[in-house]
C-alpha cells in the first residue's frame, strides 16, 4: 500500500510518499523563511504554499518513481494549524482525489508527529514529548488514544524561542531555533530566568517577556552577550520540559521517551533528556530535522495506518480546523493492545471514564469543567 | 456603477467577473457573480465539489451559491457589507485559482504533457 501525504499547517509545505511498512519513497518540502525580526503570518504563508504545492507534488512523484494509479489513498493535515495554510493542501487533495479516483484520509498533525517518530526510531510505547513552534505537549498512549499528560498553558516552547530570535534579529534560515542553538554553544554566563512549571503544565510567555526586557537592558549595559542569553533560555525551558516528561513517565510507568516536533532536533534538548532517561534505566528516541520538522511523509504514513484499518474521510468532511486536540483521535491502528473503548467515547472525542483520567487533560471542555 | 474585475493570471483569462454595487446606497445587499469555463462538465463539477466543502466563515453576512451547466461553473455571492464581500471573494478566488491550476497540471489534458 502506498499513500501520498500533504502537510501545510505552518510555514512548511511538504509532500510525502510512503509505504505501510514506514519506508519513505519521497519527502520533499519547502519552507517559508521570513527576514530576521519577522515571523510568518497566515496570509503570506498561504500564498507561499499556493506557489510551491504543485511543483512539490511533481517532485515527489518523480523521486518516488511512481504514477498516480499506484497510490492507494491521499492524506492531508486536517489540523491543528493556521487556517489559510491548512486550506491550501486540502483544496489540492480534493481535486486530486476526484481526478485520480482515490479516497482521502484526514490526519491530526500531532498524532502524525508521534507515529512518524515511532516508526523511524522503532519506539514501541514511549512517553512522547511533542515540542514545536505551535505545540508543547507531553503525551502517552492509553486505552485507544494519545492522552495529553501535560502541556503549555500559553505559547509553545518553539514560539518562545522564535520570538526571542526576533528580538535579537537572529536569522530565520534554516530556522530561528537552529540558530539559537548554534549561538548558545558560545554562552558562558547563565542569566537567571523564571522557571515556570505548574503541576504537569508549563508556561513560556512570562519567560519570553522577561528575557525580552532583560536582553535589551543587559546587552545595552554590556552585562552579557547574546550567546549567554540563548544559552540561558535553552537551559531553562529545556529543564522545564525534562521535568514534566519525567513526571509523566512516573505516572504511567513507561521507561522510554520519544521527542518529536521541530524543537526535537535540538541536540541540547536531546542531551538533557538522555541524561534523565539513563538515570531511570530507559532509552531516548529522537530523530533529526528530516522527520522532526513538519513533513508530508508523516501525514502520509499516519493516514495510511488509519486507511489500512478501514478509515477514509468522505469528501464533505475534508475540511480543516485550527483546533484539533491530540486526544480527539481514536488511534484505531493501536487498538489491539487494549480493550475497545465505548462507542460514545469514539464519537464525541471526550473521555473521562478511565482511572487515570483525573490526571489528564482530555479535552478543552474537561479542563473548563474542572 | 458596475466594476469589472480583471484576472491577471493567464489561467483565469476566461473569468468574467462583475460586481454590482448599483443598489448599495438604497439596499444593503451587495452581489457579485462570475463564470469560469472548463473543458468539460466533469471538470467543472470537480471544482464545484472541491470549493463547496468549505462553508463561508460568516454565513449570516455572506452567502455563496454555485452551479454547473455544461463546462461552465457559475458562482455568485450575496453580502450585507462590502468589506465581508471583498474578504470572501478574495479568499475564494485564491482557492479557485489553486483548484484550476491543479486540474491544469494533473487533469486529463496534462497527461500527454507529462509523458511527452
Amino acid at each position: 500500500m502506498i499513500a501520498l501525504g500533504f502537510e501545510g499547517s505552518a510555514n512548511k509545505i511538504g509532500i510525502g510518499i510512503v509505504k505501510l511498512d514506514g519506508s519513505i519513497l519521497a519527502n520533499p518540502r519547502h519552507t517559508y523563511i521570513t527576514p530576521p525580526g519577522h515571523g510568518f503570518l497566515p496570509r503570506e504563508t498561504a500564498l507561499h504554499h499556493q506557489e510551491h504545492v504543485l511543483p512539490l507534488v511533481h517532485a515527489a512523484l518523480k523521486e518516488a518513481n511512481i504514477t498516480p494509479d499506484q497510490i492507494d489513498c491521499i492524506c492531508y493535515t486536517k489540523g491543528p494549524g493556521m487556517g489559510g495554510p491548512l486550506q491550501v493542501a486540502s483544496i489540492v487533495v480534493r481535486i486530486l482525489s476526484q481526478l485520480w479516483k482515490k479516497p482521502i484520509v484526514a490526519v491530526n498533525h500531532c498524532v502524525a508527529h508521534i507515529e512518524m517518530g515511532r516508526v523511524v526510531c522503532g519506539a514501541e510505547d514511549p512517553v512522547v514529548l511533542y515540542v514545536s513552534g505551535g505545540n508543547t505537549q507531553v503525551i502517552a498512549y492509553s486505552e485507544g488514544r494519545y492522552r495529553i499528560f501535560g502541556e503549555t498553558i500559553d505559547i509553545a516552547v518553539g514560539n518562545c524561542l522564535d520570538r526571542f530570535a526576533r528580538v535579537l534579529k537572529i536569522s530565520n534560515d534554516p530556522s530561528p531555533g537552529y540558530n539559537i542553538e548554534q549561538l548558545a554553544k558560545n554562552g558562558k554566563e547563565y542569566v537567571e530566568l523564571p522557571y515556570v512549571v505548574k503541576g504537569m503544565d508549563v508556561s513560556f510567555s512570562g519567560i519570553e517577556s522577561f528575557i525580552e526586557e532583560t536582553a535589551n537592558r543587559k546587552l545595552a549595559a554590556n552585562e552579557c552577550t547574546p550567546a549567554d542569553l540563548c544559552f540561558s533560555l535553552q537551559e531553562t525551558v529545556f529543564a522545564m520540559l525534562v521535568e514534566i516528561t519525567e513526571r509523566a513517565m512516573a505516572h504511567c510507568d513507561k521507561k522510554d521517551v520519544l521527542i518529536v516536533g521541530g524543537v526535537g532536533c535540538n541536540i541540547r534538548l536531546q542531551q538533557m533528556m538522555q541524561i534523565m532517561c539513563e538515570e531511570r534505566g530507559g532509552r531516548l528516541y529522537a530523530t533529526d530535522d528530516r522527520y522532526c520538522v513538519d513533513n508530508g511523509a508523516m501525514i502520509a504514513y499516519t493516514g495510511l495506518l488509519a486507511f489500512a484499518h478501514g478509515h477514509a474521510t468522505p469528501m464533505e468532511d475534508t475540511t480543516t480546523t485550527q483546533r484539533y486536540r491530540t486526544d480527539d483521535v481514536l488511534a484505531v491502528w493501536r487498538g489491539v493492545e487494549h480493550a475497545p473503548v465505548g462507542k460514545d467515547d469514539a464519537v464525541n472525542g471526550v473521555s473521562g471514564k478511565c482511572g487515570v483520567a483525573d490526571l489528564l487533560h482530555t479535552s478543552d471542555t474537561a479542563i473548563a469543567s474542572n | 456603477m458596475a466594476a469589472t474585475a480583471t484576472a491577471t493570471r493567464t489561467e483565469l483569462e476566461n473569468v468574467v467577473s462583475t460586481i454590482d454595487e448599483a443598489k448599495a446606497k438604497v439596499d444593503p445587499e451587495l452581489t457579485c457573480s462570475m463564470q469560469v469555463e472548463y473543458p468539460s462538465e466533469e471538470l467543472a463539477r470537480i471544482v464545484m465539489v472541491t470549493l463547496s466543502v468549505d462553508a463561508e466563515l460568516q454565513p449570516d453576512k455572506v452567502a455563496r451559491t454555485m452551479e454547473v451547466r455544461g463546462g461552465r461553473l457559475s458562482i455568485s455571492f450575496r453580502a450585507t457589507d462590502a468589506r465581508f464581500l471583498r474578504a470572501s471573494f478574495s479568499s475564494f478566488m485564491d482557492m479557485l485559482v489553486l483548484a484550476t491550476r491543479t486540474i491544469e497540471e494533473f487533469g486529463p489534458s496534462s497527461i500527454h504533457a507529462a509523458s511527452a
